[in-house]
This record gives structure tokens, sequence and C-alpha cells, in this order.
């Protein structure tokens, strides 16, 4: 049997370590390009271009609607009728650690930057 | 299968499904999907140290599907059976090896993988590789809930210690 003492210094570093990781995460990863993703349809969308801050795209489909609004180099979901709403109290984000996910209609904006390889994995 | 062991479930199962009706009334603090207390596991974790495991399961899954309809939201279903099954399977592999004091272990490691599963279902309805951006904060959460649920089933495992057969006094 396992000690109770070494379970907790387990348990609490796997929580240090989430903490670190999510910490570094928010730090260094504010991006430049929006991804939204829906079912059917995906936008890239450069945030730091002057034709993109002020651009609202809605996304209707079978689950529903949704309305992302881009400003200021961030994304918010501006408007949904899913009904539990977290995606659009999710708020603004600018960073790749924050995405905004509407799970009800499969909707989700991730951020990345683009020297980075992840667009090539996301496509 | 005896009279007793069936209210035992049925008694089990309403408790988890009453605590997980309620649950839903609380409003979510933190704009993430899939944050939640997550109280309905303090049955689940005492099914599993006091309980056959096939009661366990049943208890799980009645819990679950019951939950989806009377919540009205069956969409929801898929992360929940994922995430259960993940976390059943988990806290009864790791059951074998904790104490009676080490409960809440067990209500830990149950919470980070119903946290790992909901997102691996996320992942695959949403196709999106960016959902996993989350997984640092869901584990976060999911050993805070978990120490807290699995330190209630912990003192309720204390209290009753024998449920299949009437205590003497």
């Amino acid at each position: 049997m396992i000690k109770t003492r070494t379970w907790i210094i387990i348990i609490s570093s796997v929580f240090l370590i989430s903490i670190a990781i999510w910490c570094f995460m928010l730090n260094t990863s504010h991006g430049t390009t929006a991804i939204i993703e829906a079912p059917g349809n995906a936008y890239h969308i450069d945030l730091t271009s002057p034709d993109n801050q002020n651009l609202t795209i809605e996304i209707n489909n079978e689950f529903g609607k949704n309305v992302i609004q881009i400003e200021k180099g961030r994304v918010r979901m501006k408007e949904a009728d899913c009904p539990d709403k977290v995606c659009v109290n999710a708020g603004w984000t600018s960073s790749s650690a924050l995405p905004i996910v509407c799970l009800p209609h499969k909707v989700t904006i991730t951020i990345v930057n683009d020297d980075t390889e992840i667009d090539a994995v996301t496509n | 299968m005896n009279a007793k062991r069936i209210a035992t479930d049925a008694v089990l199962t309403t408790i988890a499904l009453a605590i997980f009706i309620v649950e839903l009334q609380i409003p979510t603090l933190v704009p993430i999907p899939g944050i939640k207390l997550g109280l309905a596991n303090i049955i689940t974790v005492f099914a599993i140290f006091r309980l056959k495991k096939t009661d366990a399961a049943m208890i799980l899954f009645l819990r679950i599907l019951l939950g989806a309809m009377f919540s009205g939201n069956m969409l929801a279903i898929m992360y929940s059976l994922a995430g259960g099954l993940l976390c059943y399977l988990s806290m009864l592999f790791i059951s074998k090896i904790l104490t009676e004091r080490q409960i809440f272990v067990a209500s830990i490691i149950g919470a980070i993988a119903h946290n790992i599963g909901q997102i691996l279902i996320a992942f695959l309805i949403t196709q999106s590789v960016g959902i996993f951006y989350y997984l640092p904060v869901l584990i976060i959460s999911a050993i805070i809930t978990g120490l807290f649920t699995g330190l209630c089933a912990q003192y309720v495992c204390g209290r009753i210690k024998n449920i299949s057969t009437p205590t003497q006094q």
C-alpha cells in the first residue's frame, strides 16, 4: 500500500505542474490568427490586419446561430442561441490558452500564431 | 438479485440523481465547458468502495441516463457517458490499492479521468485540436473538485461501514 503522504505528494505535483503549464500557456500564447471552425465551414482570420478590426461573422447551421465579433486584435462570441451560453460568457480572447468553444453548436474559436506550426496540424 | 440489493441500488441512484439535479441549478463559475463540482460523484465513490462493482456501474449508468432525461439535455449524454466510463474504470482500478483513509485519492483520479474522457469526446465532435488547450485547466479543476467530493465520500464511507447487512448495535 502506498502511504497517504505519498499520494498527497503525487497529486500536489500534478496540480502544480498543471498550474505551471497553464501559466506558461497564458504568458506565451498571444496569437495573431483566429481559426473559427464550425460544421461545414472554417475561417482563418488575421487579427492584426486593419481590414478585420470591425468584423462580425454569423454562423448558421443545423444546431443554431452564433455571432462572432472581431475587434482590436481580439475575438469573442457576441451572441449564440445555445442553451448554456458558456461561449458568450467566455468574453474576449486573444490567447491560444483561452479558446472559445460552443459545444452545443460545435463551433470552436482557437487562436494561433502565424509563425507556429499549429496551422499545419489544424489545416 | 435480492430485494435488499435492489433497494440499496435504487436508493443510491435516487440520491445521486437528486444531487445531480440540484447541482445543475448552481450557476457555472468559470466560462469553460466541463468545469463543475460533480457532487454526484460522492455516490459513485461510495458505491465503488462499499458495493459490488456491478452495482456501482449500474448506479452510475442509471444516474447519467436519468440525469440527462430529467435535465432535458440529451446532447450532453455523450460527454457524461464517456467521462463516467473512464471515471468508473480508473476508480475501480485504483480502489484496489487504496486504504480506507485514502478514498479521496480515488475521487481525484476519477475526476481527472472524467475530464479527460469529456475532452476526448469534445475533440471527436468538434474535430478541433484547440480544445486540448483546456486540458491543464480541466486537470486543475478536477483535482480541486475531486478532493472536495472525495473527502465527502470518505466521511460517508467512514459512517456507513457495511450497507449490505443491518448494522449490529
